[in-house]
């Protein structure tokens, strides 16, 4: 795609962006970077969270929030340097040349206007044409970006429509002036990966039918795989590697760059992940020399690294394959990790190994005015699931919003009182305990929450939040509530010294260790993981992972996990569920589910997700769904999934179909369960 | 539409029972209205007599029934210190707080607001520190005590304007501007408030990103945003001015007002007045209320009714 | 943004104090109110004169600086002889105390209703958002008057009075606190392990609401300040002997022309008093309130 001979619709050259921070200290947010882009070219930075990616795109756009400033460096556009224009000649360059997308499309649209308004401001701003040329040329955007009933939705609010559909007015705003630039920030993690597919493929295609370049930012290697030609690695507010997709993934030349790939799910099939020891360090504190040397296997403590900062260089003349690295020469390839046979626990096939049985659960909300009868809306959130968990196996929950999969774990935890069907602990029904025998219970399964400040209560000593649960459990005595407290921080990686402290001086990934050392606490035998590392950057979500992992060799605990991120369930999981709308739309081992998914949407959702593997990616058929969820309060008769089925018959718009076995160990509720993947590679509509 | 509003009259209609049922039974046992009504030379049979008339004798809540159908029928009971239907004299005073409310609001408004506005959209300069002063020191006025001050300098000390009483434009600078300080002050704050909010929400950076220059910017998208916020502060206010709160200023200036009348049943010790009082204002607020809300919702979309 | 953030320090006074040197507005606003506070707990000892003792010899002195004035009677004295910065600075005691145990009472009633509200939402809840939501449209104000003609009036009656028709903020701000600590990880994952209710709101609830109160609490004691003095300027508030600012405007309002200043400084006392405590709040609310829940 790229053909370095043109010109660069985009020269980034030793730009530094500074915040003044506390005590009159200086807070690098972008520290030196360059990096060219030529037209039509699809360029990702990568980066955690503290990498200064979206501060590099806010530079770029001139829109660096105060009380930040560009401090150094040029940003030319065409040729043209654009740092430190007065704002009247800026307002002119943003959304001409280049446009910007954020990542949230409800807070980045006026919520009192109309979307339609809002496109035409742009168009306005930048073409001259008068009322009606302005309104067909909105509709035509719209329909570019493959916006249904284009008609309708020009007269909605953005409070009216669906997450994808606002994102898709945001890039339709974007391109209403043409730029040569588009830059994305992140602009599918809010969305489900379904909708998230379609958001992506649309810039492709508008990057392709349009020659318009893309500048996407994210923390998802495996959407860049699938989505980049170029590849820009940051850390610290450094960019540490750049070079073709291929090159950065399969030959990488930076130690971040390796580790960070080794983090993430799915990365060459390898079953243990390695992570990266430390912590991405804070923008004040940013380590002198090069700023990953603290936690870089290669750097041995050589002096090179904590003195000097790397410079930006490529390892043959005429490679534009860049690292900056000391001793970039000495990675080498290294041989495909043994395949150990991570052995999910072998299933005792006995009865006695059956821990948790949902019959027929179902919980419906009323939502609305509790006078008006009128305007109260009964939501079936979840509707007659069955399935069970044996002892040290894993079942995911497998969903995207509106599925019901956070409000089953609910009821299987005992927070949400279910509406009808029950919960069976180890052959005890759950509705039928009295007080003293649900105060144990509580005890057999515990909770692991997203990570997030509200996990863990900042007014607790982390001995009283790790301990919390063995109150319920009648350990009076607070020697060994303590005692025991300290044994659990050690199992979790923590040390003993971290029982005085307060949650707000731990990292994330350290607040979700002493998460789980709180749910082992009363020594559960069934732990509900809800989304465990969404929140964590990926170097320190493997850490996480693999301490999930061990626990369970070492205790035999059962999970249940709920996680929107495939590659974490396939990692994870024994068995998957997956959910639509309140119902369990199939149930299948995790071994054959990514290959072989058999109802629909799972073949949907397996399409939609990402592996860091771009040779898999350019590969893989994609499939898009077409429609938008239905609402739960007014779900479609017949199978729920109808509506945006591509073999959809007429008994599917009749008939529900019911969960029945479709093979030795798998459930599927589909009218015509063959293999869904023999549908392949139909792109079907638009959303 | 309709639903809404008929979901709302069931919620007026609430309020003012409550209300009624509050004020009714409060005043019913806590006093004694025979004995407040009759001087002090009556005899127990005077008491008596009267008590059987008046139909104090009966159980509380048939009187609370009979009390209710005259309700129904517009008669709120004769003031025992005018000794004149209460309806019709709290009626009469209504136009003369409306008066103040109004003028006072609006003063407040074409103050309040631009000093608000300013301040929050460039929040630490010194046009925001005047702001927040200015803002500081209204809310801490008592509006009494500054009427009082306003008389000394414009009617005692510069025979401007007169020193109180009822009339045309004259008879209302002074007491407006008293009046409108507090709500001035209230309404800068919180539109300094809300602008500063409005403009570091992601829409505004991503308006800036279409390319939207600052003062277009800030027409097309601001305003209309905080227009909700003001318009509940500022009605809020315009209740408050209007059912009572003005007590102090009403009687600085000897404005006849509804305040000043409540004032003047409680020293006389006319609860059947006061009693009317609150209910009609308690109506007024109840009506004032549905229709701020009514105007909220069709600014801002996102409200569902 | 999170919802119970807590900075590195956590002990409040530490953090208000540190915040004093970049706000010298505040720091004297701090002060005046220290002294406010002094003068209402040892009025009469530093008051150049008895408050209420009368001297009809010297009625209606002016001010030290004006003709006539002497040092004695800085601020003058009224119509009965009485000296008016003694009775001003014994005057604080009535004026403060009332505000605080209104407000005390208001946050009594309104923060265990609020508590309950957000808990345990259902029937109850309903129940009591409800009636907030009925109070809070009465006319306050003259439900006020309604009751202090009911009961007779009084200096003990003013207080109930004024916190019967302000609670319900409380239990708004409170129920909106409390249900939103109730959907926190850290609450369900307490429930989860079977913790029992009561342990719940103790431990988790009420250490993480106590900042929100405590700010209502500092923006309710001024607002009362004000309403006391409204109601004893027109006579109905305190009554004599006590002394309150705004019984004394209230008593010189017929001197306009001639003692001006007898209604002047007892409202520029006022002014500046809720003015300080306006300042202080301000400054005090994002450390007690970082989620500015109590926002008003």
């Amino acid at each position: 795609m790229t053909i370095p001979q043109q010109q660069p619709v985009l020269s980034v050259k030793n730009l530094e962006t500074l915040f003044p921070g506390r005590r009159g200290r200086v807070l690098k947010a972008v520290d030196g970077v360059s990096f060219d882009i030529f037209p039509g070219e699809r360029v990702a930075i990568v980066g955690e969270s503290g990498s200064g990616k979206t501060m590099t795109a806010l530079s770029v756009m001139g829109l660096v929030p105060r009380p930040g400033t560009i401090s150094h460096g040029s940003v030319e556009i065409d040729g043209r340097n654009v740092v430190g224009l007065p704002s009247r000649a800026m307002s002119r360059i943003r959304g001409r040349e280049m446009s910007i997308v954020f990542q949230d499309p409800l807070g980045a649209l006026n919520p009192l206007r109309t979307i339609g308004s809002q496109i035409r401001e742009t168009l306005l701003l930048h073409h001259d044409l008068d009322s009606q040329q302005a309104d067909a040329r909105v509709l035509e955007l719209l329909d570019q970006v493959g916006m249904a009933d284009s008609e309708l939705r020009v007269r909605q609010y953005p409070h009216q429509l669906s997450g994808g559909m606002n994102q898709r007015a945001m890039i339709a705003s974007a391109l209403a002036g043409e730029p040569k630039l588009l830059l994305a920030d992140e602009p599918t993690t809010a969305l489900d990966a379904t909708t998230a597919a379609g958001v992506l493929e649309l810039l492709r295609d508008l990057s392709e039918q349009r020659n318009m370049a893309v500048l996407l930012i994210t923390h998802d290697l495996g959407v860049v795989a699938g989505f980049a030609d170029r590849v820009l690695i940051m850390y610290a507010g450094n960019i540490v590697e750049q070079g073709t997709l291929d090159e950065v993934f399969y030959a990488s030349q930076h130690p971040y760059t390796r580790g960070l790939l080794s983090s993430v799910p799915g990365y060459r099939g390898r079953t243990r992940l390695q992570g990266i020891p430390g912590n991405v360090p804070e923008l004040g504190k940013i380590p002198t020399g090069c700023p990953f040397h603290p936690r870089c296997t290669l750097s041995q403590e050589r002096e090179a690294c904590s003195s000097t900062k790397p410079e930006f260089r490529s390892l043959s003349p005429d490679s534009r394959h860049f690292t900056a690295c000391h001793f970039a020469e000495e990675i080498v390839e290294e041989p495909e990790a043994e395949e150990t046979d991570q052995a999910q626990q072998g299933l005792a096939e006995s009865e006695d190994s059956l821990l948790l049985r949902v019959n027929g659960l179902s919980k419906v909300f009323d939502v609305g005015s509790t006078i008006s009868v009128r305007r109260r809306q009964r939501i079936k959130a979840v509707d007659g699931v069955s399935f069970e968990i044996r002892r040290g196996e894993t079942v995911a929950l497998v969903g995207e919003s509106g599925s019901g999969k956070t409000t089953t774990a609910r009821m299987v935890l005992g927070l949400i009182q279910p509406t009808s069907g029950d919960v069976e602990f180890r052959g005890e029904r759950v509705a039928a305990l009295d007080k003293d025998g649900l105060r144990l219970l509580r005890g057999r399964v515990q909770v692991v929450f997203q990570n997030s400040d509200g996990a863990l209560d900042p007014r607790m000593r982390i001995a009283d939040v790790v301990s919390e649960p063995l109150l319920a459990q009648r350990v009076k005595s607070k020697a060994e509530r303590r005692s025991r407290a300290a044994d659990l921080l050690d199992q979790v990686g923590l040390k003993p010294a971290d029982l005085e402290k307060y949650p707000t001086q731990f990292s994330g990934g350290q607040k979700q260790r002493i998460s789980i050392a709180r749910a082992l606490s009363p020594e559960p035998d069934l732990i509900v993981c809800d989304e465990p590392v969404t929140a964590l950057d990926a170097s320190v979500q493997a850490q996480i992972l693999n301490l999930l992992n061990d626990i369970k060799q070492d205790r035999a605990i059962s999970y249940l996990l709920i996680a929107h991120d495939l590659s974490v369930v396939r990692h994870m999981s024994d068995r998957v569920l997956v959910m639509y709308l309140g119902k369990i739309v199939e149930e299948s081992p995790a071994a054959t589910f990514f290959e072989q998914p058999h109802h629909p949407y799972s073949l949907a959702l397996v399409s939609a997700s990402h592996t860091p593997d771009p040779e898999s990616e350019r590969a893989r058929d994609r499939i898009i769904l077409s429609g938008t969820l239905p609402s739960l309060a007014d779900p479609p008769p017949g199978c729920s999934f109808h509506t945006r089925c591509w073999k959809a018959q007429e008994i599917c718009r009749t008939d529900e179909p019911p969960l029945e076995p479709a093979g030795p160990d798998r459930r599927v509720a589909c009218h015509f369960p063959e293999a869904a993947h023999e549908f392949a590679g139909q792109s079907i509509g638009a959303l | 539409m309709t639903r809404y509003l008929i979901g709302r009259l069931g919620r007026t209609i609430l309020v003012v029972l409550g209300l009624v049922t509050v004020t009714f039974f409060l005043s019913r046992s806590v006093s004694d209205p025979v004995q407040l009504m009759l001087p002090l030379s009556a005899t127990p049979e005077d008491h008596a007599r009267l008590r059987t008339e008046l139909g104090l004798d009966e159980p509380l809540p048939a009187q609370f029934v009979t009390y209710l159908g005259d309700l129904a029928q517009g008669d709120m009971g004769v003031s025992i210190w005018q000794g004149t239907p209460t309806l019709p004299l709290v009626l009469e005073r209504l136009p003369a707080s409306l008066k103040l409310a109004a003028a006072s609001v609006a003063l407040a408004i074409l103050v309040g607001l631009p000093i608000g506005v300013l301040g929050g959209m460039r929040p630490g300069s010194w046009m925001d520190k005047a702001s927040t002063i200015s803002s500081s020191l209204s809310l801490a006025v008592p509006d009494f005590w500054l009427g009082i001050l306003l008389i000394y300098l414009f009617s005692v000390q510069l025979p401007w304007l007169p020193t109180s009483g009822y009339g045309g434009i004259n008879f209302m600078v002074l007491p407006v501007i008293a009046l409108s300080l507090r709500p001035g002050g209230r309404l800068a704050r919180v539109a300094r408030e809300a602008v500063k909010n409005e403009m570091s929400k992601p829409y505004v950076v991503a308006a800036e990103a279409k390319g939207l220059r600052a003062t277009r910017l800030m027409m097309r998208h601001v305003i209309k945003n905080i227009l909700v916020v003001v318009v509940t502060v500022v009605g809020y206010d315009f209740l408050f001015v209007f059912t009572g709160y003005a007590i102090g200023v009403e009687t600085v200036f000897d404005w006849p007002g509804v305040g000043r009348l409540a004032v003047q049943a409680t020293l006389n010790q006319d609860l059947t007045l006061i009693s009317t009082i609150v209910i009609v204002t308690g109506v007024l607020i109840a009506v004032v209320n549905m229709l701020l809300d009514l105007l909220a919702a069709t600014i801002d979309r996102r409200i569902s009714l | 943004m999170s919802l119970t953030a807590t900075p590195r320090t956590p002990n409040p006074l530490r953090r208000v104090l540190r915040g004093a040197k970049g706000n010298w507005g505040g720091a004297i606003a701090l002060t005046f109110i220290i002294v406010i506070i002094v003068f209402a707990i040892f009025g009469e000892a530093l008051a150049p004169h008895d408050a209420h003792s009368q001297n009809l010899r010297e009625r209606l002195l002016p001010t030290a600086w004006a003709e006539g004035g002497s040092m004695t009677h800085v601020l003058g004295t009224d119509s009965l002889g009485r000296d008016a910065l003694s009775r001003i600075i014994v005057g604080t005691r009535v004026t403060l105390l009332i505000a605080v145990i209104a407000a005390g009472l208001e946050a009594g009633i309104g923060v265990p209703l609020g508590v309950i509200a957000g808990f345990k939402s259902g029937k109850v809840s309903s129940i009591i958002m409800r009636w907030v939501d009925i109070q809070m449209g009465f006319p306050a104000a003259l439900l006020i008057l309604f009751i202090i003609l009911l009961t007779g009036g009084g200096t003990l009656i003013i207080p109930i009075a004024l916190a019967v028709n302000g609670w319900m903020i409380f239990a708004r701000v409170t129920r909106v606190s409390v249900s939103q600590l109730r959907a926190t990880g850290f609450v369900e994952a307490a429930v989860a392990s079977g913790i029992s209710q009561t342990r719940i709101v103790v431990r988790h609830i009420l250490p993480h609401i106590s900042g929100t109160v405590l700010t209502i609490v500092l923006f309710e004691i001024p607002r009362i300040i004000l309403a006391e003095s409204t109601l004893s300027f027109i006579g109905l508030g305190v009554q004599p002997p006590a002394i309150s600012w705004g019984l004394m405007i209230g008593g010189s309002r017929s001197l306009l022309q001639v003692a001006f200043h007898l209604s002047f400084f007892p409202g520029l006392f006022i002014m500046v008093t809720v003015l300080s405590m306006n300042m202080v709040s301000n400054w005090v609310e994002p450390i007690l309130d970082p989620q500015r829940r109590g926002r008003l």
